[in-house]
């Protein structure tokens, strides 16, 4: 039973994967084997939408696809009518800060809010206005001022912190909108955003004391997380990546307030004093494991962190906070690259673009280039198979033995296929040699 | 008148020497200071000068006159002679007018009856002798106190050396001149050599002179009679082997028969060759410890040439002769008519290569001959076995008393057990040498190397990279199986570290737990090729670091001189081994990433390594003989020298990490894994077809529903002004977004909620949006999708 595939998703789906980086829509396509790791996630995202909350550290060396699953954990978490959103950690933008580098990540975080009708991002002003829009429907149905609605029910919000200056702005949306302020509802969008840099332009713009800042933007998100049930969602699942840039701060005072900040968001979730909201957080091994550095150091996440000392030896525990991510098999691959033929022959399953000895040809080729790691870090690999593909979509008459053979005898290395620098997770690789066979 | 002439020089030398020589400063040593005053004979005139400057007699010329030959005035061995009332006995020459063989006046050795002999003032001191003294020309009171020493046997040791060289003239002169002609005197020769071998061993310690001549005499007898003297009878002579002269000459000889024979030389005779050499001096093992000195010698000697060394004749034959001590005989060629051999003494090849041998043998016995040059030292006590070189041990040791009373303190203290964890101080109460606190490495060295020869262990073994253990720390004897290195090959010492490392790591976290233990046991037992000492040996050093885990500090300086693959290889191991319990403890993280560090590899590895043992099945493995569940780590192309490829030519142990499930290197698809894969993906399919279809099993209620509950029916479940928005998109294939706001608005909603609800039952009942963001500031509309919704309606 494939779910069909849609032109858009195909489309994104193979240009996302010839630019080396992960789709945002459709990767339950090419999804393989992890069929443990998206149980135990389709409970969390189950447990946010029942009320509860959830945290989990995706834990992965480069390329065994962290960012992978943490897009289709959030797309799942879309399909389940959450909303989702999700930031790469680096240098500016950071769990704690005094610099604004929180308010930094915050702002990201709103930037890509994502629902499912609007899985690229900027969904925020949609969830404001579906709140408004149930809000107006409510007073209708009541007879009540839509303004008294507004506050009755964002009343239970007040008692958090920055709950009542975001009723406050929320009320301002609706008044932006019902007196065709459009600067009015831009600028409550700019302070849900976290876009107001100072307090003083916050209170001349909506009237509002406070703003968003480094020291109250994880507050904002369990703020929101709540208000997204207001709007007729499940739910708020932050997607956190790129977590070693916090385990690459040099200075351990910054660093050990970020993974104070960590402690903080796991004892909400385990604890139960957030409502509503998943987070995610992928990094590296190192991240976690360093005794110095990682998120070891740091006695009391090393506790709650410690794993379960029965699993092992194949056998996982998966209801810890740790979810750890194995590299790519050569197995694993072939799936894949079964599964990206059959994206790039959709609609028409029954399309032969490269048949089964084909895969085999070409990841024989790839371990002769790469080396054995090909299929371990498979970003390049997947790229240049996407890209034969592509040749030999748009060249019927094409024989894939022969371009294959081409490729193994030319002379100049394929840059395509040389593995990229570790840092960079989603970085753009450099143009792919197989497109210069286009005939 | 010429004689007149040659008279008065005589004279005036006279006056010249006598004034020279006081009678008090007379020596015995004949030889050298004699030369200058050497009787002179001129024109058969003999002037001989007495000690006495008083008395310088002039004898009328005496020479040409024979009045006696040899065979009337022998005295031979038996025979005696009575003069006066004293009683000579033979062998000597007694009588009248017996002339010196070369004719320089009479027979020195000649006892003449007719001398005078001051019986009543015997000089016994011999001061009165002068060199070259001859029983004609001597003091009447050296006269006397010669008979008087040849009356009494002739072994008197106090002797002066003087007169037992006037004896010594006679045997020469009888085995040299007169054997030559007279088979009586031939027949003597056997007692002349006995009778020169007494003298020698009387007078040779004292007198270096008359050590020369009876040991060039006795060779000389050898040469000339060999049927009747025997030579390895004086070559045994124990003051032979001081006088390199005629100790060379001798074994001149027999190194000449020998080469001739086309005979291998024994060792006793190679050794002989270099000692004999004037320029070689053995040096103080050989004179310490001389049997030990001459075993060991021999044993290397066979060893190097086990049929003993073959030298090939040469040239150059021997030229000997031999110089009498009397005044009364010339020189002696000693080669002349007989046996012409080799003088392979002038080869300097062979006898370098013997030296070698014996360079060797002194230098392995130099420690032995120190220790017993020591004072108070027991030449039979442990410390002195454990320095004697390893071929003279077993002998030393079967007659050692106290090597048994250890072996029988070890053997109580082992009982059945291959090891025996004790205290250090219980295992040295039964080495009673080295009592006493803790032992200095030297010491503690030697013991190491009593016990091994014993056939046990001991860990820790400072050879074999331990330390000195205080007395009350633990320590493991064991028993070692035979031939036993007595240092650590490179594959023991990398695994003893290896192994150190693992019981720091698996002590980590506290326990070691039966899976790490289990994993140490079958790492030494399998996987690290050591030959069965070695084997032993690191089960006691296993027990011994469990017993008393190592400091990382201690085992980075042993870690840091390996070559990378093998740090690499062990840093792998290392990880293996911490995650056999199937979990690193953060503990054994702080520790493995410290000794990473003290490794000086890459901790990524490290994490990778960790996160690889926490993800999969764990397993240690070589390539071929390795458990089935694991493949080797596949090597990235640009680490050449990675644990898999890099390890397994040295030495060191190969151990290959295989922490990753089917990762299975150059064999691209497994098929059983693939079908296992494809089933598991194939149900992550499901699961997400249930996600992602539309179909969901538990439906949500649309917000919307509720609120439009009362409100006229409207398309898919939408409410009133949703639904009339949806109809207005009947036909578009795209709207702006500003159109669409404006739509929105004229329906009384908001554009942003519009949009996300006029696709929730597009979602639900599609699994598709109606409404895309499409290019800038456009929605698609999919036609599809809005068809699809209004059938769903009705």
């Amino acid at each position: 039973m494939t779910p069909k595939i849609r032109p858009k998703e195909r489309s994104a789906i193979l240009n996302s994967l010839r630019a080396g980086v992960v789709p945002h829509v459709g990767q339950h396509h090419i999804q393989v084997d992890r069929a443990q790791e998206i149980k135990a996630l389709l409970g969390d995202i189950d447990q946010v939408a029942e009320g509860g909350a959830s945290v989990r550290l995706v834990i992965g060396p480069y390329g065994s696809g962290k960012t992978f699953f943490l897009q289709l954990v959030q797309a799942i978490a879309l399909e389940r009518k959450l909303i989702a959103t999700r930031a790469d950690l680096n240098p500016d933008r950071r769990l704690h800060a005094t610099g604004g580098q929180a308010r930094s990540l915050y702002a990201e975080l709103m930037r890509n809010l994502a629902t499912r009708a609007r899985p690229d991002g900027g969904a925020l002003a949609s969830v404001a206005e579906r709140f408004i829009s149930d809000s107006l429907n409510d007073a209708r149905a009541r007879d009540v001022p839509p303004a008294q609605v507004i506050q009755d029910r964002l009343h239970h919000l007040t008692h958090l912190v920055n709950g009542f200056d975001f009723a406050e702005v929320v009320g301002a949306y609706w008044q932006g909108h019902e007196s065709g302020n459009d600067q009015l509802k831009s600028d409550a969008v700019r302070w849900l955003r976290g876009e107001f840099g100072t307090k003083t332009e916050a209170r001349t713009a909506l009237g509002v004391r406070t703003i968003i800042d480094d020291s109250n933007s994880y507050d904002m998100l369990k703020l929101l997380a709540r208000f997204s049930t207001l709007a007729g969602f499940s739910g708020l699942l932050v997607s956190l990546d790129e977590l070693v840039n916090l385990y690459k701060l040099s200075n351990s005072r910054a660093r050990n307030s970020n993974y104070e900040q960590i402690l903080r968001i796991l004892n909400d979730c385990l604890q139960g004093s957030a409502e509503h909201l998943g987070i995610l957080m992928g990094g590296t091994p190192e991240f976690l494991q360093d005794p110095r550095r990682g998120l070891y150091s740091y006695e009391a996440l090393q506790s709650r962190l410690a794993e379960n000392t029965f699993a092992g030896k194949g056998i996982v525990d998966y209801s810890g906070p740790v979810i750890r991510l194995g590299n790519l098999s050569a197995e694993d691959l072939f799936i894949l690259l079964g599964k990206i033929h059959h994206v790039m022959v959709s609609p028409d399953p029954e399309r032969v673009l490269l048949p089964e000895q084909g895969i085999h040809a070409f990841m024989e080729h790839c371990s002769k280039r790469v080396g054995e790691a090909y299929f371990r870090t498979p970003r390049t690999s997947i790229k240049a198979f996407v890209d034969l593909l592509s040749v030999l979509d748009q060249n019927p008459e094409l024989d894939w033995k022969e371009l294959i053979g081409t490729v193994e005898i030319s002379e100049d290395p394929d840059p395509g296929l040389e593995p990229l620098p570790t840092d960079d997770e989603g970085g753009s690789a450099p143009d792919d040699g197989l497109s210069s066979f286009t005939l | 008148m010429e004689w007149i002439l040659g008279l008065l020089v005589l004279m005036a030398l006279a006056g010249l020497s006598s004034k020279r020589k006081a009678p008090g400063k007379a020596r015995p040593q004949p030889r050298r200071r004699a030369r200058p005053t050497r009787p002179r004979s001129a024109r058969g005139v003999s002037v001989t000068f007495g000690a006495d400057p008083e008395e310088v007699v002039v004898e009328q010329p005496v020479a040409r006159r024979r009045t006696a030959s040899a065979e009337d005035c022998w005295l031979p061995f038996a025979a005696s002679v009575a003069v006066g009332s004293t009683v000579i006995p033979g062998p000597v020459y007694f009588g009248r007018g017996l002339s010196a063989v070369n004719g320089r006046g009479l027979e020195p050795a000649l006892i003449d009856p007719d001398r005078k002999v001051l019986w009543g003032d015997p000089d016994h001191s011999g001061n009165l002798m002068g060199y070259w003294p001859s029983y004609g020309t001597i003091d009447p009171r050296c006269r006397a106190a010669y008979l008087w020493w040849l009356s009494n046997g002739r072994r008197y040791p106090a002797a002066a050396i003087g007169y037992v060289f006037l004896f010594f003239y006679g045997l020469e002169r009888r085995a040299l001149h007169d054997a030559r002609d007279s088979a009586a005197a031939r027949e003597e020769i056997p007692k002349i050599t006995a009778e020169v071998m007494e003298l020698l061993n009387v007078y040779g310690p004292s007198s270096g002179s008359f050590r020369g001549y009876a040991s060039r005499f006795l060779v000389a007898l050898v040469s000339l009679y060999p049927d009747q003297v025997s030579e390895s009878q004086i070559f045994s002579l124990p003051s032979f082997a001081d006088e390199k002269h005629a100790g060379l000459e001798l074994v001149k000889r027999r190194l000449g028969r020998a080469v001739t024979a086309e005979q291998p030389l024994a060792p006793s005779l190679a050794l002989a060759w270099v000692r004999a050499d004037r320029d070689y001096r053995l040096s103080t093992p050989a004179q310490r410890c001389p049997e030990a000195f001459d075993r060991l010698f021999a044993h290397l000697y066979h060893q190097q040439w086990p049929d003993g060394l073959l030298v090939k004749p040469n040239k150059t034959p021997i030229r000997q002769a031999y110089g009498p001590a009397s005044g009364g005989l010339s020189s002696v060629a000693l080669s002349d008519g007989h046996e012409v051999l080799p003088d392979i003494t002038v080869l300097s090849g062979p006898r370098k290569r013997v030296q070698e041998v014996i360079d060797t043998a002194l230098q392995m016995l130099d420690p032995y001959s120190r220790h017993v040059g020591r004072a108070g030292v027991d030449p039979h006590g442990l410390e002195a076995i454990a320095l004697l070189p390893e071929p003279l041990r077993s002998e030393a040791r079967r007659k050692s008393r106290a090597v048994a009373g250890l072996k029988a303190g070890l053997e109580e203290m082992l009982g059945d057990a291959p090891t025996a964890q004790v205290r250090a101080e219980r295992l040295l109460s039964h080495a009673p040498a080295w009592q006493g606190g803790r032992l200095t490495k030297r010491e503690y060295v030697q013991l190491a190397q009593v016990l091994a020869m014993e056939g046990y262990g001991v860990e820790p073994d400072i050879r074999f990279g331990g330390a000195s253990p205080q007395p009350d720390a633990p320590s493991v004897l064991f028993r070692l199986p035979p031939n036993a290195p007595a240092a650590p090959s490179e594959a023991y010492a990398a695994a003893a570290l290896m192994m150190g490392l693992a019981v720091l790591v698996t002590a980590a976290d506290g326990v070691i737990s039966r899976e790490e233990g289990g994993h140490l046991e079958a790492l030494m037992e399998d996987r690290l090729e050591l030959a069965p000492a070695e084997k032993a040996r690191l089960r006691a050093h296993t027990q011994l670091l469990m017993a008393a885990p190592p400091r990382v500090a201690t085992l980075a300086k042993r870690v840091a001189p390996l070559p990378e693959a093998q740090r690499r290889a062990t840093g792998d191991l290392l990880v293996l081994v911490a995650a056999a319990d199937g979990y690193i403890d953060p503990s054994e993280m702080k520790l493995l990433s410290r000794v990473f560090r003290a490794l000086n590899i890459d901790e990524q590895q490290l994490h990778a390594l960790a996160h690889a043992a926490a993800t999969g099945p764990v397993s240690v493995g070589i390539p071929g003989h390795g458990p089935s569940t694991g493949a080797p780590i596949p090597v990235p192309p640009s680490q050449p020298g990675a644990p898999s490829a890099g390890h397994r030519g040295g030495a060191g142990p190969s151990v290959t990490p295989t922490p990753v499930p089917g990762t299975r290197g150059r064999s691209p698809i497994d098929p059983a894994v693939l079908e296992a894969k494809l089933r598991e993906t194939a149900a992550v399919g499901t699961i997400l077809a249930g996600v992602f279809s539309g179909n969901e099993p538990e439906p949500e209620p649309p917000p919307v529903e509720t609120v439009s509950a009362g409100a006229e029916p409207g398309v898919a479940g939408l409410d009133g002004p949703h639904t009339r928005l949806f109809q207005s998109l009947e036909g578009r294939t795209s709207i702006s977004v500003e159109d669409f706001a404006g739509l929105a608005e004229g329906h009384g909603l908001l554009a942003n909620a519009a949009f996300d609800v006029i696709n929730g039952p597009a979602f639900d009942a599609c699994g598709a949006p109606l409404l895309e963001e499409g290019e800038e500031g456009v929605y698609d509309i999919d036609t599809d999708i809005y068809q699809e919704l209004l059938e769903h309606d009705t």
